[in-house]
Parts: C-alpha cells; structure tokens; sequence
C-alpha cells in the first residue's frame, strides 16, 4: 500500500491545441461542443484523414530565437504566451530564484518534423545551413528552449514515454518537490503534426479518415493533433490552492510494444497506485477523463477496464474529439482540462458517438454535463505499454 | 540525497561488463573493437530484430541487476538517452523525403524514445514505474538526479539505464555522438554510511565543467558520448574513490556527488 501523498498546488496553467490559444478558447469549444478537427491532408502528405492542428503559429512567433526555431518549438512559445502563464512564473522566479525552478516536460515527436525537412532539403548530401540547429533535433529541444524562454536556471529534464509522456511530469514534479530538488515546477508536454507520425500510425492501420470517434461502436482510429500546455506546481502556495494533483500512478504492461495488456492490467495498476496515493476510492471520482483514442482495440480495453472498476455513477468520457490525439502532449491536454472540469462544473460530453460500446454505455457523457465535482481522474496509456494516472481536487490544506 | 550503488552494467567499445570495466581503470590494455550485445534476457527470436539501442540498453539492464544479484521483474527503471535510437530516427527521415513514404510498422513503434523501457519491461515480467528521459547532453546527471529522486521519494531501489549510440546519415553532421556506450545503475536510497552517496542540486556563479575521467580512452568516450558522462562515476566507484564529482544540470545549476565516507575523511 503507497502512502497518501501531500497535495502540490497547481497556481497556473495554459493550453494551446486545435481548438484555440489558451484555457478560454478550450472553454468556449468545449461548452459549444465545437471540435478543433479539421480535414487533412498535411503539407507534404497523400493520407486522408483528420488532423487536430494549431493555426496562426507561422506569423504569431516570428520573433524565436532562431537557434531554437521549429514547428514545436513555436507552438510551445505560441502556448507560453497565453493565460498569464509567464507573469505567474515571473512571479515564481521572482520569489525562489531561478536555480529553485526547474522545468520538465513530455513530447513524443519533439521536433523530428525540422528533421524530416532538412532531410528532404539535402544539399550535397548534407543539411543546408539553415537546419543546422544543434539545440533542435533532440528530445530535449522544448524543454530546454523553455526554459529559457522562461529565466529558469534549475534542473531540466524531459520525459518521453510516447503518449503518457506529458501526464508523468506531473509525478516527476510531486517528487521533485517533495525531495526539495526545486520550489516550483514548470510541467508540460508539446507535440507537434509532422510526416513521421501520420505516416507511422498509418502504417499500423490506426488512422481514421474521418473524424474521430472515441467509444463509438463504429470508431476505425484516430486523429493526429498537436498542442502545448503547461502548468506551475508549487510545494508551498503561500495562500490556499485551488487546484491541486492529490495523486499520480505509473505502470507498465509488460505486455506489447504497440498493443495494450489485452485486460487493461497495467491500466488498472496506474489507476489504483493514482487511489491509493491520494487515499481516495474509485466511487469517490467525479469524473474521468480517458486516454480514449477512437482506435478499435484500445478504446475496447479501456472501456471493460473502467465499467470492472469504477460504480455506474462515475461519468466518463474523451476529448480527443476535439484536439485529436496530441501523443506526448495528450497528457498535459487532459490533465489541464480535468483540471477545468473542477472549476467550471463542466463535463465534457464525448464527440461524435452515435452509439456508444454497450460495455460503457451507461457511463460515458454523450452531452455535456453541469456538475460540481470535487476530484477528477485524468488516464494517458502509451507505446512500450506505459501508463500514468492522475487525480487532482480541489485542495484546501 | 543519499543513494547506494548496488550493482553496475557496462558496454562500450573494448567494455563488455563491469569486471572489463575495471579491468580497465585497473591498467589493463583497452582492446578498442566494438561488438554489439545480444543480450540474453530478450527471446532468440526477438533479439536479432532487436534494434541495437534496445540491445545496447537491455544489455546493461540485466548485467546491473546481476551484479546486484537481484531480481528485475519489480524494479522501477530510469531509462536515459540523449538522442534516442538514431538509427530509426533516420530510416523515418530517409523514408519521408522519398517518394513511397511507406513506413515499416515496427521500426515505427520501435522509434518512441522508451523503445528500450518497453522490450525490458516485457522481458523482465516488469509492471514497476518506468520512465524514459532525455536532457540533450546533461541526460546523465539530469537521469542520475531523476533516478536517485525516485528511489528517495518512492523509498524503493531504481534502475538507471543510460546509452546513446551513433547518430548515422547527415543528422550526425549537426549532433555527433561517438562509439556506442551503455551503462546502468542500480540505486537504492536505503543504504549505511559506508556504501553512501551524497546527491545535491548545487546553484553554481557559472555553468560547471564536465568532470574528466583519469584514464585516456575512458576520458575520451566521455567526451564524445553523452551516456559515456556516467564513466567519471563509473571510474571513482572501480578505483573506491569519493569524489566529489560534479556534472552540469542547466544553466547553472551542477549535479554533485561525493561519497559520505570520503567527505568525513576531508
């Protein structure tokens, strides 16, 4: 048995995805039911499907730092500009020292879109000059371009473990709290559209042509998105949080590399580990939002996972219906936006079902719902069977 | 932070465990051919389709867990690189630039940067926490302090897996990496005086320097492989020294480590 865990307050947050720049615009979609999906294909692509993509980045940020510019390094920029988030941390940094801030962050992609287009612009065999950017094309890029962008002088540090990428920040940021590696952390995840994705998951068959239909009994994929989020955890908040991650769990199936533990084994681990760390129990969820990516197999495996363990009163349901599948930023995606369900009383009513797998029917929000609810669980499942499970509350102690 | 070292894998060119290791420190000539592992703990079947970032990895993995004489199968693991499986990251750039942009289904699930965390986890019967991290050229120290945090917060031992291979094809002009090294460590923050180590964050006026292992051949792997950072610890650990060793996290902040016995001894 894990022992409870002390809250960590999450100050500030902000999110950038297909539906819009920042928390209101992700507001406005979701109370209008109005999906950020919109027809492909992607520039350089013959696949026909849907894409979750941020507009505008290309004029927003022509100011980056060259040394650093790419799609995804553009779209986290593009995201730290929204909600205030940078007078928050301003205010962090203000207050710790930048040596006391660390930032951590998830991407799958990271920046490999620059990558594919330097390859596809050789010139005798080699880069041209100007994709010869040394800080771009590695996992670490984001991160270490925001912290940066942001004045933090602490540790740095990436997390990628495909799709649950971004939701295990927030665990790695709890115990680098709780160790005093740090006063504040910046978590986030980014990820961005490149050919490397659409053409991977195609390759295994996963991609809709049409938009995406999480737990529908016709579903036949996903969709790619792209987003950046970010979020402010602080051990000691100064006044009382709001908002805090009252427990995480992380997993591994041990199973497949690109198929989940046919039972949800390591789903369910996560999920208990996420229980136990926050001492509650599952009937006391308030609401769950699910990785639910649209693909046949996957949505199957959740579906029985969540109707075995958690009563018929806890409502469930996926946005991807609106972002599409954003891989390493899905994390940071849904965590921001249980993170919302708390504060506004809204549920967000799974997109595009028209009948819903009988297993979860009864459970799974097909409109959206006005509900107060004092917790959220939100679930990331990954490739290499890697899994993470947060809860956060409304946190007064 | 205080964390013990239970058990040490290694692999590199000329290095094929711990015991070469130190053989090594020790004086003995370095015989500078690479092999690539086969690692026994992935199924015959599997391993020669095995990319040699999960070999390389894997291969480490289980030595570590040996060498602790421990069994893997509820470890928590840290696994680190630089720049991931480079070899797969350019077949996908290859690929995509031409006409066809057919891409195989496994090299594409194989391309995400915990490929290495996922064929260990499923070799080892291993449910536990993973994580797979990355931080450029600091993924040593920045995966040392991720591991030793894990095991201090969660109050469990941590297996740290670092490796990084050659970076092929024209992105090797922008972000060289040299030989093939893995190393892996097994952490536990439960440990006596004795065998401890002290782990700081440390705010430094300036970025530090990277630490410079004594030996020529491994002070040269170091400087070319960022997985190959670890050799400086690898080296004070084969010759019983104490440090203090002090890597470059960000910025100016250093990661330092320095045995407790030693320090009492300043």
């Amino acid at each position: 048995m894990l022992t409870p865990m002390r809250p960590v307050a999450v100050v500030a947050a902000t999110l950038t995805c297909a539906v819009g720049r920042g928390i209101g615009a992700m507001r406005d979609a979701l109370a209008a039911r109005r999906s950020g999906l919109t027809p492909g294909p992607w520039p350089g692509s013959d696949i026909d499907t849907w894409l979750g993509r941020v507009t505008g980045l290309e004029s927003a940020v022509a100011s980056i730092n060259p040394a650093f510019d790419c799609r995804n390094n553009r779209l986290a920029m593009y995201a730290l500009g929204a909600d205030d988030f940078r007078a928050s941390v301003d205010a962090a940094v203000g207050r710790f020292g930048a040596a006391r801030c660390a930032v951590i962050a998830g991407t799958s992609t990271s920046s490999i879109g620059r990558t594919e287009a330097a390859y596809a612009n050789l010139k005798d065999g080699e880069f041209a000059p100007r994709y010869r950017q040394p800080q771009v094309p590695h996992p670490h890029s984001a991160s270490a371009f925001v912290a940066g962008e942001l004045g933090i002088t602490g540790p740095a540090m990436t997390i990628s473990t495909a799709c649950s990428s971004s939701a295990k920040v927030f665990a790695a940021a709890a115990r680098w709290l709780a160790c005093d590696v740090a006063d504040a952390v910046v978590v986030g995840g980014v990820d961005s559209l490149c050919l490397s994705v659409i053409h991977g998951f195609h390759s295994l068959q996963l991609v809709s042509r049409q938009p995406c239909r999480p737990f529908d009994r016709q579903r036949d994929g996903i969709n790619l998105g792209e987003a950046a989020g970010f979020a402010l955890l602080v051990r000691d908040p100064g006044e009382p949080p709001h908002i805090g991650l009252l427990g995480y769990g992380e997993s591994c199936d041990a199973y497949h590399m690109s198929s989940a533990h046919p039972d949800g084994l390591g789903a369910e681990l996560a999920m208990r580990a996420a229980l136990e760390r926050s001492g509650l129990s599952f009937a006391d969820i308030g609401y769950v939002n699910m990785h639910g990516t649209g693909t046949r197999a996957n949505d199957d495996i959740e579906a029985r996972v969540c109707a075995r363990l958690f009563p018929e009163s806890v409502p469930v349901s996926s946005t991807k219906g609106w972002t599409g599948h954003t891989l390493g930023a899905a994390g940071i995606t849904e965590a921001i936006i249980s993170m919302d369900a708390l504060a506004t009383g809204l549920l967000p009513g799974n997109l595009n079902v028209e009948a819903p797998e009988p297993v979860i029917a009864s459970r799974l929000l097909r409109d959206n719902r006005e509900a107060r609810i004092a917790t959220a669980m939100s679930n990331s499942f990954g490739f290499g069977g890697n899994n993470c499970s947060l809860i956060f509350g409304i946190a007064d102690a | 932070m205080r964390i013990g070292i239970r058990g040490i894998g290694v692999w590199g060119p000329g290095i094929r465990d711990w015991d070469g290791f130190c053989a090594l420190v020790a004086g003995k000539p370095h015989d500078a051919g690479w092999q690539a592992p086969a690692p026994a703990a992935i199924p015959a079947r599997e391993r020669r389709r095995a990319p040699l970032m999960v070999r390389l990895a894997v291969e480490v993995a289980g030595q570590a867990c040996t060498n602790a004489g421990i069994d893997a199968h509820d470890i928590a693991t840290v696994f680190a690189s630089s720049m991931g499986d480079t070899e797969i990251t350019d077949y996908l750039c290859r690929t995509l630039a031409g006409e066809s942009k057919m891409l195989s289904p496994t090299r594409f699930h194989n391309s995400v940067h915990n490929a290495p965390a996922g064929y260990w986890s499923i070799s080892s019967a291993n449910r536990a926490p993973s994580s797979s991290v990355a931080a450029s050229r600091e993924s040593f120290p920045a995966a040392m302090l991720e591991a030793c945090v894990q095991s201090t917060a969660e109050a469990r031992p941590v297996l740290l897996v670092v490796s990084d291979i050659v970076v092929p094809g024209p992105l090797g002009e922008v972000y060289p990496i040299g030989e093939p090294f893995g190393a892996a460590l097994l952490l536990d923050a439960d440990v006596s005086d004795d065998d401890a180590w002290t782990v700081t964050v440390e705010p430094q006026p300036d970025r530090p320097a990277w630490p410079t292992p004594g030996h020529p051949v491994l002070a040269a792997l170091a400087e070319n492989n960022p997985a190959a950072r670890s050799v400086a610890l690898l080296e004070a650990v084969a010759g019983n020294g104490g440090g203090p060793l002090q890597w470059p996290l960000n910025g100016s902040t250093g990661l330092r480590m320095a045995r407790v016995t030693a320090i009492d001894g300043e």
